[in-house]
């Protein structure tokens, strides 16, 4: 099919990109989320030092540290914020005008080039991870993985970037009518950070924020895989979380188009 | 007909913003809002590979007209049909046969080599691979781009860029083309190189073209018919030899001479422009320019002498004028 001949070009002219800026794009992968995480760790430790527990609201000291490593490791997959920004600056900057003349959806494009980014980041971020492993092996320990796991985990970082992507793209439509929208992108970007449970695990707040988050976009960008992943979710709760994910994406994918048409209708494209 | 275009109108909006900090606040509370008719009341027809210049000033009209053609904006009112399509209407059929070229953006990827960019079109537009191969041997040899598709874009002299944007823009054989300002920033050379090759394509492979450009030389190579516009009005459209004979049958020679000069004793030659101190602009015929220049420079004793066109700029000016 053409079509699919279009998307696999799409990934390939972005890992094509990617590698011509390859130092800037693994200083960018490890350093930023390598302190992120020994930040997260010193505070932590600290923590567990001074209040002398073995045990913080069910967590123990490795569970935590484990929290952490795989709630990096997905950020890495999921993350999209250049996304919003790039195709707010394509509107605000007219370089969208290009891609309204091509027999191709602008949807389609972005999506695309920005999943090849994605298979980048993903493999290169699964060697890292390995390494981590290799060189702590103590942490294995910790928790037990089943092929079973692995596939809901593939299934759900797969929404996540999904659900990720398309709240960016939603907001980008808000640059037809506001020019710059870097706040916005921001502003999203602590929303996500604190629901999603990159700060700390969802289960540090009060029980029926817990229970909102449950029907939120959020916690299944970070938080929820990563609870499956350390094997503390029960089989009903994956398929409840599945269900709300495809609920958003759908949602999301009709809210945006929805803007689209009618933000399209203000285009002026600037700068032609 | 190619393109009809019936009472096309494009009104924009935005607010207006005092300047300074106070300004600012006040716009914050209170906007201004004022509308600007970049386009005004336009029609006109193009029939099949005719290549037509569009000229006017700076926010003449002529990109926004260009815009609504290539169905990047919707226009306010007035209908217009491309190929027998509404360009905003953005059909799949359509974006399959036109194809629009801006000087002053890119399409192809900056970091990337033009021919990864080209690979990229040809999925987009669903070339075959033996016309993918054609067209591109065709396009490249004849702009003499061999050398250079493997070259990351960025690093591309400015004329090798555009030619590459121009093979980029032609590869899956457009029916109907848009230049907007093609050859804008270009060396002498690069630009008659890239004129040069238009005119053959539009020979050879009968497609239909818009053309804008700030320089007269192109629109003189190139085409035609010109239609120029003013303030978003259509205020001339016809043959271009019309409008050279009717607004620019006058060139200007400007002289350094090596002593002052009194301005009256070259009026015999021609119109005195402008006359400071020892440098002199004089209007002439258009026909005996060189024989003006011959006389002045047997007369006097020159330093430097200049003939040039009077610009697009000028002729728009003096047709603007004539219709107030």
């Amino acid at each position: 099919m053409s079509r699919l001949k279009v998307y696999k070009r799409c990934i390939v002219m972005k890992v094509s990109e990617t590698f011509e800026y390859r130092t800037s794009f693994f200083l960018k992968l490890f350093l930023a989320s390598g302190i992120n995480f020994l930040i997260r760790y010193l505070l932590w430790k600290e923590i567990f030092t001074y209040s002398g527990v073995t045990e913080i609201n069910g967590y123990s000291f490795n569970e935590m540290v484990l929290y952490y490593i795989f709630s990096t490791f997905i950020y890495l997959i999921v993350d999209s914020n250049r996304v919003g920004i790039e195709i707010g600056k394509g509107i605000r900057l007219g370089e969208l005008s290009k891609f309204l003349v091509y027999p191709i959806t602008f949807f389609e494009y972005n999506f695309f080039t920005f999943f090849g980014k994605k298979i980048i980041q993903a493999s290169t971020s699964l060697l890292a991870l390995a390494a981590v492993f290799f060189a702590f092996p103590q942490l294995g320990e910790q928790f037990t993985i089943t092929i079973s796991t692995i596939l809901m985990l593939c299934v759900l970082v797969v929404l996540g970037i999904a659900l990720n992507f398309l709240i960016d793209l939603f907001l980008s439509n808000f640059a037809f009518w506001i020019d710059e929208i870097w706040t916005v992108i921001v502003i999203k970007m602590f929303i996500t950070q604190l629901l999603s449970g990159m700060i700390l695990p969802l289960d540090f707040f009060p029980k029926y924020a817990v229970e909102i988050f449950r029907f939120l976009p959020f916690q299944y960008i970070l938080y929820f895989p990563v609870k499956v992943w350390l094997g503390q979710v029960p089989f009903a709760e994956i398929m409840f979380g599945i269900q709300v994910c495809v609920v958003w994406v759908f949602a999301l994918m009709l809210m945006h188009f929805l803007f689209w048409r009618k933000g399209l209708r203000l285009y002026s494209g600037i700068g032609m | 007909m190619t393109i009809q275009i019936q009472n096309l109108s494009k009104i924009y909006t935005s607010h207006v913003k005092e300047p300074g900090f106070l300004g600012s606040l006040k716009s914050l509370v209170n906007r201004k809002i004022i509308e600007k008719k970049a386009v005004n009341d336009v029609s006109f027809e193009i029939g099949e590979g005719e290549f037509v210049g569009l000229i006017g000033e700076n926010g003449a009209g002529k990109t926004t007209l260009i815009k609504m053609l290539s169905g990047i904006i919707f226009p306010t009112s007035g209908d217009a049909k491309v190929l027998g399509f509404r360009p905003w209407e953005r059909k799949n059929e359509y974006k399959k046969n036109f194809s629009v070229i801006m000087g002053q953006k890119n399409q192809l990827w900056w970091d990337l080599p033009a021919h990864d960019s080209f690979l990229l079109l040809k999925d987009i537009y669903e070339i075959e691979d033996s016309d993918f191969k054609k067209r591109l041997d065709y396009l490249t040899e004849t702009l003499g781009m061999q050398n250079n598709l493997n070259t990351q874009v960025r690093k591309l002299s400015l004329g090798e860029r555009m030619k590459a944007e121009i093979i980029a823009a032609l590869l899956h054989s457009p029916k109907v083309v848009y230049l907007d300002e093609p050859t804008i920033g270009l060396d002498v050379i690069a630009q008659e190189s890239i004129r040069k090759f238009l005119k053959e394509y539009n020979e050879e492979q009968k497609t239909t073209i818009i053309l804008t450009s700030h320089y007269m030389d192109d629109i003189e190579a190139l085409c035609e018919r010109v239609v120029i516009m003013d303030n978003g009005k259509k205020q001339f459209d016809g043959k271009l030899a019309g409008v050279i004979e009717k607004y620019a049958n006058e060139k200007i020679i400007t002289l350094n001479f090596a002593d002052e000069i009194e301005k009256s004793s070259l009026t015999k030659f021609g119109a005195v422009v402008s006359l400071k101190q020892s440098q002199v602009e004089i209007k002439v015929n258009r026909k005996n320019s060189t024989q003006i220049a011959g006389d002045l420079l047997k007369n006097y004793e020159i330093t430097d002498i200049n003939i040039r066109d009077i610009s697009v700029e000028e002729i728009v000016r003096n047709i603007f004028k004539e219709g107030n």
